[in-house]
């Protein structure tokens, strides 16, 4: 076994063990993104969500999920700005929200 | 050469995947720390070779953390690379500033981790 399949074998393992805290964050996200479609999402929460958001941007890609790492890291950009609650904003979110999405289910 | 990397990073995660990259391709060890203070006390207890340091830490940040590290004579000269996912030119500026002997993004690549710290560090291979 090569050294690159030694690693992506533990690297999968790792994964597997990683996966529930992967998905706890992406539901911290989710929460905010539907507080904000119904117009009620407070700042905590969309603090919150955005450090969730930085944290997926710098782990995902570590596992392969670069376009996923690319989805978290336009979240938290658009969760940082101040006109997040614009329609053009939320669309945008919709999108990179639903990129993240498939990138985690994906792996 | 067996180098010994402590890391410093509140994310379990990274951690872990951190400390797998750098022993399964270099042979290198690894030390975890999931916030400044320990690192602190674990750099002052265990000596390593360098340190790898998360800059968006809750509490004690990185860029405080290494202020810390260089204000110990102990620890003054032991070389730190921030870890970050923000490396935009004025997050750079700003931290170079504080001392550290270079930047990783995040999130990096495993598989070559371990080549892109030794070429931060100027180490042989």
């Amino acid at each position: 076994m090569t050294t690159e399949d030694d690693l992506k074998d533990k690297l999968d393992d790792l994964w597997k063990k990683a996966l529930p805290l992967m998905l706890r964050r992406l539901e911290v996200i989710s929460r905010a993104h539907r507080a904000l479609t119904e117009g009620a999402l407070t700042d905590a929460v969309k603090e919150e969500a955005a450090q969730e958001a930085h944290k997926l941007a710098g782990s995902l890609g570590v596992f392969g999920l670069q376009g996923g790492s690319e989805a978290a890291l336009e979240i938290e950009q658009l969760l940082s700005a101040e006109h997040a609650s614009d329609k053009n904003a939320i669309a945008e979110l919709d999108k990179e929200l639903e990129r993240l999405k498939r990138q985690v289910e994906s792996r | 050469m067996q180098r010994h990397i402590l890391l410093i990073d509140d994310e379990e995660d990274i951690r872990e995947v951190v400390a797998l990259s750098l022993e399964t391709v270099a042979g290198w060890r690894v030390t975890s720390a999931g916030s400044g203070r320990e690192g602190i006390e674990l750099a002052k207890k265990a000596m390593p070779d360098a340190v790898l340091l998360d800059v968006m830490m809750p509490g004690q940040d990185g860029p405080a953390t290494l202020r810390l590290l260089r204000s110990d004579e102990t620890t003054a000269q032991i070389p730190v690379i921030f870890l970050t996912a923000k490396v935009q030119s004025i997050e750079r500026e700003r931290l170079q500033g504080a001392g550290a002997a270079g930047f990783l993004a995040k999130p990096f690549n495993p598989m070559t981790l371990a080549t892109e710290v030794s070429q931060i560090l100027g180490w042989q291979p």
